[in-house]
């Protein structure tokens, strides 16, 4: 489903990632692991098309080239949950998802999750951490893509959440979805293993394997690649 | 679209029929001849047709502005100064495309469209006016056009007309004092409170879209009122030169809100001179909204000339390519314990250009006064916005505070949106509308709904 081939991105004249390389199937679930400031996030925004990093290789989703805005790549199935997802003043949370087009289900999602109270508020403002990522998931139940990007999603996370995220990132896999998780923790994949682990260190992709990368990189951390 | 607050339900109705054509037109260059006819033409006393020609004396006289946006474009000589039927579109076909797109965008029906893009149909809608106008009475309030008003209150015109906004205070309002027709008289007797905004589509005869409106609002001692004119709609107009003089006195203790939207066709010269008076006690406050429009020049002013007088004057401002949007408060206070807050809020997108050019005085005499600027731009892409403002404090006591900030559309925001599949036009235009909450949390509702359609589907330009 998605296949990226010799991606080099340069963020403010500087590049950032060299000739990465991955594959991603429909219900599969694959992790990209690497330490603070390896390029995950870049990855991530490449792959959505954030018109600021200049992209040089190939992202195929579906067998087609991915090349247009954010907007039409969301409208092809791609969802991209945030890190940390910006305050957006002025725009009420409940008008907001409305737009997205989700006319129905968003009041009963939302108590689902415990967020209802944020519905009247602006989008992401002082929304606190764990707040802010169950706001993640609802757009992401919402959007219902096909395939989901998953960035630092377990960082700030108590045992609850992470358990929850954890439960999550499972049903997306079963539910036929094609995951990808990019982090710096292994923690999240106590519940569901990845299919495949890729390792990105200094904006290159170092090492791959199956999940039993997770318990070298759980005893070692990314020394051995640096 | 708009529905007014005192009526139950949709019980508008709308009436058009095509008016009789009386053909008569006033072509450049100007001269005392043709300033007459224009008064003989309107049936107007002689008080009136010498009014005009002093202000036709002084339009001679007068140099343009030597400074902001380059007028050289404007053609006095071969300009239509006058015409009856008003100088608008004369069939829906040559509106053009883009402001028809809007109007539909907006969700409003042909008949409101054609009244807004100025094609020539009278516009009768009995129901709201009669109960208006049958309230209005009851109050006391005169509420016209103000042609009618010349004729039929001569005494409270005379009294007020070109005493704030002097016929030679610049070019423009020389010109308009010279060729004015339409605009809106309003007169409040002492001690009544309006209790619904007037709009100026209130008015039978609708000219309020004129090339050479002359405004005149009088609010009498401890009374209110809150006037509304314009549209967020886009304003087509064949004629590139708009000129309107806005002269507001606020008697002792009373309020006045006035709320004015602007969305001209791209081809206009929008050159506005508005003056407020506020006496002892009285709270005058201007709101605006300036969208359209090839270049314009607008710099309302507030005199808080009695104790304890309030002003207010906030403005949004959207220029996007190809236009020049000069504004700014002037606010005088010179009186004891007055104050005043001025809040403008500039949008500079592709190209476009802004300019805050505001005023502050707070003269000797005016001890204890209070007095804030807040002045916020947004930009993005290679426009520009500019921040002029001269601050002039001769009183010890007073109190001033003064803030500017300058930011550009934040691109993680936008990344975001865009990236729950959200258009990128969209997307600016949710950005834009967080900036200008404040401001149009201060409109009444139909106008809040309508400018946040708009600048959602229409300040999208480029990043």
């Amino acid at each position: 489903m998605l296949r990226v081939k010799g991606l080099s991105v340069v963020v403010d004249g500087v590049e950032v990632l060299h000739d990465v390389g991955l594959e991603l199937n429909r219900g599969e679930l694959v992790a990209v692991m690497g330490p603070n400031g390896s390029g995950k996030t870049t990855l991530a925004r490449a792959i959505m098309g954030d018109p600021r990093v200049k992209v040089r290789g190939r992202i195929g989703f579906k067998g087609k080239e991915l090349k247009g805005p954010p907007e039409e790549r969301s409208r092809a199935g791609i969802f991209l949950c945030f890190q940390n997802p910006p305050g957006i003043e002025g725009i009420n949370t409940g008008y907001f998802l409305e737009t997205l087009g989700a006319l129905d289900g968003v009041e009963e999602l939302a108590k689902k999750l415990g967020v209802k109270k944020l519905l009247s508020k602006d989008l992401n403002v002082g929304f606190s951490g764990g707040e802010k990522k169950k706001m993640e998931m609802l757009q992401l139940f919402l959007k219902d893509p096909e395939l989901v990007i998953l960035d630092e999603i377990d960082s700030g996370l108590d045992i609850d959440s992470l358990h929850i995220v954890g439960e999550l990132i499972k049903s997306l896999k079963s539910s036929g979805k094609a995951v990808l998780v990019i982090t710096h923790y292994t923690r999240v994949f106590k519940e569901v293993k990845p299919d495949r682990v890729y390792v990105l260190v200094g904006g290159k992709i170092v090492g791959s394997g199956g999940p039993e990368l997770l318990s070298k990189l759980d005893g070692y951390g990314f020394k051995e690649w640096k | 679209m708009m529905e007014l607050p005192f009526l139950e339900g949709r019980e508008k109705r709308f009436w058009f029929r095509s008016r009789k054509r009386s053909e008569f037109s006033v072509e450049g260059p100007l001269t005392p001849k043709k300033v007459k006819e224009i008064s003989r033409f309107k049936g107007e006393p002689g008080w009136m047709t010498r009014f005009r020609l002093k202000g036709f004396e002084f339009f001679r006289g007068i140099s343009l502005p030597d400074f902001g946006p380059d007028l050289s474009g404007i053609d006095f000589e071969n300009m239509i100064y006058y015409s009856k039927p008003a100088d608008k579109a004369r069939s829906w076909d040559e509106v053009p495309r883009d402001i028809r797109r809007t109007f539909e965008k907006l969700g409003m029906s042909e008949a409101e469209m054609r009244l807004l893009s100025g094609v020539e149909l009278q516009y009768d809608s009995e129901i709201v006016f009669e109960r208006a106008r049958k309230e209005l009475e009851k109050l006391g309030v005169i509420y016209m056009s103000m042609d009618d008003a010349v004729k039929e209150h001569p005494g409270i015109v005379r009294r007020y007309l070109g005493k704030l906004v002097r016929p030679d205070n610049n070019k423009f309002s020389a010109l308009n004092t010279a060729v004015w027709s339409g605009g809106t008289f309003i007169y409040v007797p002492p001690g009544v409170r309006v209790p619904f905004p007037l709009h100026t589509y209130f008015r039978i005869n609708l000219e309020g879209f004129g090339q050479f409106e002359r405004t005149l609002i009088v609010v009498g001692e401890g009374s209110e009122v809150t006037y509304v004119e314009g549209c967020t709609a886009p304003l087509y107009s064949r004629a590139t030169l708009h000129a309107s003089v806005v002269e507001a006195v606020a008697l002792p203790d009373s309020r006045l809100k006035y709320v004015t939207l602007q969305n001209w066709s791209k081809n206009v010269y929008n050159l506005v001179t508005m003056k407020a008076l506020a006496q002892r006690g009285a709270f005058v406050q201007g709101i605006s909204g300036n969208f359209g429009s090839k270049v314009t020049m607008r710099y309302p002013s507030i005199y808080l000339a009695g104790e304890r007088a309030r002003g207010e004057s906030m403005s949004v401002t959207i220029s996007s390519k190809g236009q020049e949007m000069d504004l700014g408060a002037r606010i005088v206070h010179s009186a004891p314990e007055t104050s005043s807050r001025t809040v403008s809020k500039t949008i500079s997108l592709d190209g476009g250009v802004s300019t805050f050019r505001g005023l502050l005085r707070i003269l000797r005499g005016s001890g204890f006064s209070r007095a804030g600027i807040s002045c916020d731009s947004l930009l993005s892409g290679d426009s520009r916005a500019n921040s002029v403002p001269v601050i002039d404090v001769k009183e010890k006591t007073a109190e001033l505070s003064h803030e500017a900030k300058v930011g550009e559309i934040d691109m993680d925001k936008l990344f975001y949106l865009m990236s729950r599949g959200v258009s990128e036009s969209k997307a600016m235009g949710m950005l834009i509308f967080g900036f200008v909450r404040d401001f149009v949390e201060e409109l009444p509702l139909e106008y809040a709904l309508e400018l946040q359609k708009l600048i959602e589907m229409d300040m999208g330009g480029g990043v």
